[in-house]
């Protein structure tokens, strides 16, 4: 094969492994949000979205504490993400306690149980800043801080700045997380029904068809269809440009399959190179932008094997297509 | 001409599968380009703009919804935005809701506090305590000179001073905000409260959207608690930094990642009409020469790849922009401007295959045995 074409056919794998590395990731990205429970929680975690729909009797403070001698007689950990910047717990069996905190300590059972107001803040957040003499301010309210959770903590959203007891929460709407689909579980709702809240159960986990289907995976996938046609038509264009070639190896005893190895050993260089290249600068473009998404790099020998196989592919697809073949084989 | 557009429809009607399907995958990648674009670009002047007023290390508030039903503005409130915005310069804040009674259909931007000097408005002719009035580069309704008249309870007449150039914005949490169609009124909070005298969406208005700048944990503190005291809003603050970083930063890496794929997308098709489209003068070339032995010119087979590539581009071209168009809310008859990237998209498709046929010896393959 010609240097020229050679570096031809580097230079659309390049491309042509961007585009893969753009595919592979999205599927893995959306995959991994889709097949994985927030913060830690386990499998058979119930997730519960709650909005205010109706009047009720009760107040906030009356429900929680309800709610709470609910939870005190189970087993049931709550994470509840409410709509502001804050995230409620109720934890007494220690669910969290084993993560790292930056500063200070994890919330005692105790404190689960009473209206006392006490937080968690994020590492740097506006809420750390104001922390001074072990008390910080959330909701215009002064707050003592326990400790002080960074990125590695399970409870790390990039959104909310605190985390706090569900005993001493201001506000019932919101996500619920309750870790196992308990009786405790069931009576919080039909409570809150009951208070005029509107309680939709949504799946912890998505199925892998739900994930995959939107407008972007879809538009993505119609995108790579057109490149392997294009790349196809591009390497026919190519391919056909060595007619004299193949049909003087062939009046001399090779055979089409020997033509085809030799064509795709020569290929295959340049498909590698072009392919590793291509994955290299899209994973350093984007280095920083998967670090929030996945820290999985599965994707990328995913990537680099699946974009050389579908390049080889589109060659001998190319090389079994050409005109040539048939009446003018072997004829110079 | 007319003959060369018969004979391109002739090409397009021989291989119509082959058209649309190159239409189809133009429609695509253009479309989802162009969007990817338009968020990248809005991405990228908010977060130069956010970088820009890094070094004043913004900080706002978000009010617990909750708290809404209690809210009030006391006067201890007032005096505290005073003391904030107009004496200390700490901060700044903006009023977008109001209007004024004889230009209802302008929008209004009142800045409060140090809004000039972290948005780098100009300021230079602001003497008296007087409202400052500029007017957005865009703004057709008013020229410098023109009066206003400003505020409710009392009011004041006011002369436009200057023009702000063109692309003069501000960064709100929402997002970056043009002032390019405003008015905008630069005051003090006690001017604004003088002249807008117990109106509570206002005032509400000027709490929720102040921002300090570099403030220390403890101003933090004594501002929130203040405010909670003075009106009953729990306001917790979110650095805008960080806010910027996690909402636009995000985003800009996410349409950047569609871009990156759907250009790719688009060279490929680039490369993939090119090749069509040398087959199809390699396929036409005895009819060609035939047309050159009957008095046609070259200009003439030029043309005529010309038209086809016109036919198939402009279609994608022009459905995409006319989605675009309504989708953002831009005036049909702008799609005018979409034809001079359309004719050099043509010129760029069509260079390669016109070379190759100016090279070629076309007459030559009446003599081909083929």
């Amino acid at each position: 094969m010609k240097n020229k074409h050679s570096g031809i056919i580097a230079l659309m794998n390049v491309f042509f492994a961007c585009a893969m590395a753009v595919f592979v990731s999205y599927i893995v990205i959306q995959l991994g949000q889709a097949l994985t429970v927030p913060f830690g929680l386990p499998e058979e975690t119930v997730v519960v979205r709650v909005l205010k729909s109706g009047p009720g009797s009760g107040d906030i403070e009356s429900i929680s504490n309800e709610m709470i001698d609910l939870l005190k007689n189970s087993d049931t950990t709550l994470v509840y993400l409410d709509n502001d910047y804050g995230i409620g717990v109720y934890d007494p069996t220690g669910y969290y306690a084993s993560d790292p905190l930056v500063l200070g300590d994890y919330f005692a059972a105790g404190d689960f149980g009473q209206r006392i107001a006490s937080v968690l803040v994020k590492l740097d957040s506006p809420m750390h800043r104001m922390l001074t003499h072990g008390s910080t301010i959330v909701n215009g309210a002064i707050v003592s801080v326990k400790g002080v959770y960074g990125k590695g903590h399970a409870l790390y959203t990039r959104g909310q700045s605190y985390v706090y007891s569900f005993s001493s929460t201001t506000s019932l709407q919101g996500t619920y997380y309750f870790c196992n689909n308990s009786a405790a579980a069931l009576e919080i709702l039909a409570l809150l029904n009951k208070n005029g809240y509107t309680c939709s159960v949504i799946p912890s986990k998505q199925s892998v068809g739900s994930a995959l289907r939107d407008v972007y995976f879809v538009s993505i996938t119609a995108g790579l269809i057109f490149i392997y046609f294009n790349c196809f038509l591009a390497y026919y264009v190519l391919l056909s440009r060595y007619e004299t070639f193949f049909s003087i190896h062939l009046r001399f005893g090779a055979t089409k399959m020997t033509l085809l190895a030799r064509l795709v050993a020569a290929a295959l260089p340049a498909v590698s190179i072009g392919s590793l290249l291509g994955v290299t600068v899209f994973t350093s473009i984007f280095r920083s932008f998967f670090d929030g998404l996945t820290s999985s790099l599965v994707w990328i020998p995913i990537t680099i094997a699946t974009g050389i196989a579908s390049s080889t592919l589109l060659i001998v697809i190319a090389f079994f297509t050409q005109r040539f073949w048939g009446a003018k084989v072997g004829q110079l | 001409m007319m003959t060369q557009l018969a004979f391109a429809l002739k090409d397009i009607w021989r291989k119509p599968i082959v058209f649309v399907f190159f239409a189809i995958q133009l429609t695509v990648p253009i479309f989802f380009c162009c969007l990817s674009l338009i968020q990248v670009v809005d991405s990228v002047q908010y977060i130069r703009h956010v970088n820009q007023v890094s070094d004043y290390k913004v900080v706002f508030f978000s009010p617990q919804i909750g708290t809404m039903r209690q809210w009030r503005i006391s006067q201890g409130a007032k005096e505290l935005l005073v003391a904030t915005l107009d004496e200390a310069r700490r901060g700044y804040s903006v009023v977008e809701t109001v209007k004024l009674r004889d230009y209802p259909n302008l929008n209004i931007v009142i800045g409060l506090g140090a809004f000039v000097e972290v948005f780098q408005l100009r300021n230079d002719s602001k003497e008296s305590s007087k409202p400052l009035v500029l007017i957005g580069h865009d703004v057709d309704a008013l020229q410098v000179g023109s009066t206003v008249e400003f505020g409710r309870r009392n009011t004041t007449d006011l002369t436009v001073s200057s023009r702000l150039p063109q692309g003069a914005s501000y960064v709100m949490p929402g997002g970056l905000k043009s002032l390019d169609k405003s008015l905008i009124i630069l005051t003090e909070a006690e001017s604004m409260m003088d002249y807008f005298f117990n109106d509570w969406e206002y005032g509400v208005q000027i709490v929720t959207n102040t921002c300090l700048i570099s403030p220390t944990g403890t101003e933090m503190s004594e501002f929130v608690t203040r405010m909670r005291n003075e009106t009953g809003m729990a306001l917790n603050p979110i650095d805008l930094g960080a806010y910027a970083e996690q909402h636009y930063q995000g985003n800009f890496y996410g349409v950047l990642y569609l871009l990156v794929f759907f250009g790719i997308t688009m060279v490929y098709v680039v490369v993939g009409i090119v090749t069509n489209t040398i087959q199809l003068l390699d396929s036409r070339m005895t009819e060609y020469a035939i047309h050159l032995l009957s008095g046609a010119r070259m200009w003439h087979l030029c043309s005529r790849i010309v038209i086809y590539l016109l036919l198939l581009v402009s279609l994608p071209i022009l459905a995409v922009s006319w989605l675009l168009f309504l989708m953002f809310r831009i005036p049909l008859p702008r799609l005018i401007g979409v034809v001079p990237p359309l004719v050099l998209f043509v010129i760029l498709l069509a260079s390669f295959p016109l070379v190759r046929l100016y090279n070629t010896d076309i007459v030559s393959h009446l003599r081909s045995d083929d």
